[in-house]
């Protein structure tokens, strides 16, 4: 593997002179929920992944609606509150999701997922598996590696 | 101040320049007519939205930061369907280079039926294949369109090929702006090795060196006219906290080129009370995409070579086009279906997906809204032909695959698991409703759509508003029909031929 293939298995970020500063990305609610949703959905046949892997993926959500606006924040806030609140319902249990026990927060999402709602499922989903998968444990779990075809060029 | 690269974002104060031109957008159409302009001895001034990413920084990020940084609404925008129609997740850049930026660098010339659809059908001059040929070989040489070789195909795309043998067709290489590629499949987040040749990196470089600014962060609102020609524009400097509107912006100059995209574009113009009458912002077309994973049995690796290496046409027919591509592992992590151990005990084999795409060559079922807030509200109402295109184009590519020898795949419906070719043959995809399929888009068009009729058109063949003196519009917004490919070199090779007549025109 070479030096720019494995740079991109970090948890780092790159220093961008131009970025965005002082944009809220998260609210403490929403980092809650996230973790609560990032928690089920990332359990494996070992468990729950390690909390400070959940740490940095709720950290590093933050940093990136801070910087995709608040229009990806709202879309994004819109499909948590719809996981939030809907996904417990459609099994018959109370809101909110982040305080049922994880065997039924998975049965809820399932639930949902299948549903008509399943739109919201998949935006959430799609916006935590996006940033998940690039830690480097988590990259090595689903073997990926980064590398370019011509790594020797 | 001089020519090069500026941070409204760092700006105090109120924001005056003048120039001979300004150019509202950096991306295909905005990059190509501000460099030809200032070469050809014009002062230039780029206004863009987004942020200045150094393409070498772009080239080192995680997709995750890329998105957040460089595409618009961190890559949320979504259409909001009408009827049976599936919601469409619209990408695009919100950087300077634009969308160029963010593609997979794909080059297609415009198909020559569709120009003589143009010239025959709608009457437009000047696009018949003989007359854009020096316009198309300008801009090839210009971002070095060379074909991809087979050996950078990845083993996705050559296990789709193997398929489509099997069946009976064959796969076309695809033709790409690179140099040097060694086929990491990171195109449309920043190339590591910087050999995608995007505007950013062969274009406005040039423009700056003939003293072109280009100014990040800023916010375009209105066109001004004066006298029925317009003189200038007027936004706002996204220069306080949280990137929010602060101080004005106004640019004075003899010509204004908009070349926002077919999403903002639309927008400006109503704005500015321009296109009244006109229908602008009706007729989006999109090229709805959709994606197909197959499971093999061997290990694939898809992101081990060039992003997008191959296409066919051989269902052009049906208004299908079948196209190469890759997409980030998260991304496919989340088409992963089902919730913790069932959802990771899939993601856990993503190295073993194979995956290839299609678009639909769709009619223009899209409209652009005023918002509440300064971004569109775009609806889509696939027409029923097209609505009646995705079962079928969901089906040939899981045929390609199965034929190749996928023991599963994974269509794009949300919430459906993976199936094999029995379970695909007994799901009765004509009853999936819309809102349960998965579709894409990353070629926005149309919506100002140029003709030769000054009643009915916004602009001219040139890209020259009938209705106000000066102003031109040269982006996608113009392309007057859907292509059926990847448009990036038809709008740079109309805005050559744009940027060209503007040289030749004199300045009021």
């Amino acid at each position: 593997m070479n030096d720019v293939a494995g740079s991109r298995l970090t948890t780092a970020r790159v220093e961008v002179d131009d970025r965005v500063v002082g944009r809220v990305g998260m609210t403490p609610r929403m980092r809650e929920a996230t973790r609560a949703v990032a928690e089920t959905l990332f359990t494996t046949e070992d468990g729950p992944p390690p909390p400070e892997r959940l740490a940095w993926l709720v950290d590093d959500l933050d940093d990136f609606f801070g910087q995709a606006g608040t229009r990806a924040r709202f879309a994004y806030r819109l499909c948590l509150l719809a996981v939030s609140v809907l996904a417990p319902l459609m099994i018959f249990r109370l809101p909110p999701f982040r305080r049922l026990a994880r065997e039924t927060r998975t049965r809820a999402l399932e639930r949902m997922e299948r549903s008509s709602l399943g739109l919201a499922v998949f935006g959430a989903k799609a916006a935590l598996c996006i940033l998940y998968y690039e830690h480097p444990d988590a990259a090595r779990f689903i073997g990926y590696d980064a590398s370019c075809l011509r790594d020797d060029a | 101040m001089t020519g090069g690269y500026h941070s409204a974002r760092d700006h105090r104060g109120d924001l005056e320049l003048s120039a001979d031109v300004v150019v509202v957008g950096s991306g295909a159409g905005g990059a190509t007519v501000a460099t030809e302009l200032a070469e050809s001895g014009l002062s230039v001034v780029v206004l863009e939205e987004g942020p200045n990413i150094p393409s070498e920084a772009l080239g080192r990020m995680r997709p995750s930061e890329s998105i957040r940084h460089a595409w618009r609404d961190g890559a949320f925008t979504v259409t909001i369907p009408r009827g049976d129609t599936p919601a469409i997740n619209v990408t695009m850049g919100r950087v300077v280079g634009g969308s160029s930026a963010l593609t997979g660098g794909v080059c297609f010339r415009i198909p020559d039926a569709v120009m003589r659809q143009w010239t025959d059908e709608l009457g437009l001059d000047g696009y018949t294949p003989r007359e854009m040929g020096p316009y198309f070989e300008h801009v090839e040489k210009a971002i070095h369109v060379e074909e991809v070789p087979l050996d950078l195909r990845s083993r996705s795309t050559q296990l789709f090929a193997e398929g489509a043998r099997k069946l009976g067709y064959e796969l076309k290489p695809m033709s790409r702006n690179t140099k040097g590629c060694r086929g990491c499949g990171q195109c449309n987040f920043g190339c590591p090795h910087g050999a995608k040749l995007s505007v950013d990196i062969s274009y406005l470089p040039r423009a700056v060196q003939k003293g072109t600014q280009v100014w990040s962060h800023c916010l375009v609102e209105r066109i001004e006219t004066k006298g029925g020609r317009a003189v200038g524009v007027s936004g706002r400097l996204l220069n306080r906290p949280a990137g929010a509107p602060g101080d004005r912006l106004r640019v004075h100059a003899r010509r204004v080129v908009v070349s926002s995209g077919a999403w903002h574009t639309p927008l400006i113009l109503r704005k500015s009370g321009i296109g009244r009458g006109k229908r602008v912002g009706h007729g989006l077309t999109l090229h709805p995409g959709f994606r197909m994973l197959a499971r093999f049995d061997e290990p694939v690796r898809g992101w081990r070579g060039a992003l997008q290496s191959a296409w066919s046409d051989h269902f052009e027919h049906e208004g299908l086009t079948l196209t190469g591509l890759f997409v980030p592992v998260g991304v496919l992590g989340a088409t992963m279906p089902g919730v913790g151990v069932e959802h990771t005990g899939n993601a856990k084999h993503i190295d073993h997906l194979a995956m290839f795409g299609g678009i639909i060559h769709d009619e223009g079922g899209g409209t652009v809204h005023r918002g509440p807030g300064r971004e569109p509200i775009v609806t889509y109402r696939m027409s029923r032909r097209d609505r009646a295109r995705i079962p079928a184009l969901i089906r040939a590519m899981a045929d390609t695959f199965f034929a190749a020898g996928a023991r599963q795949v994974f269509p794009p419906i949300l919430g459906l698991r993976g199936v094999d070719a029995d379970g695909l043959r007994k799901l009765d995809l004509e009853r999936v409703p819309g809102r349960r399929i998965e579709c894409a888009s990353q070629h926005p068009l149309g919506g100002c759509q140029m003709g030769p009729d000054a009643s009915r058109a916004l602009v001219d063949s040139n890209g020259k508003c009938w209705d106000v003196g000066e102003l031109y519009v040269v982006d996608g917004s113009i392309v007057p029909t859907s292509l059926g490919v990847n448009p990036q070199l038809s709008i740079m090779s109309i805005a050559t031929r744009a940027a060209w007549r503007m040289r030749d025109t004199p300045l009021t």
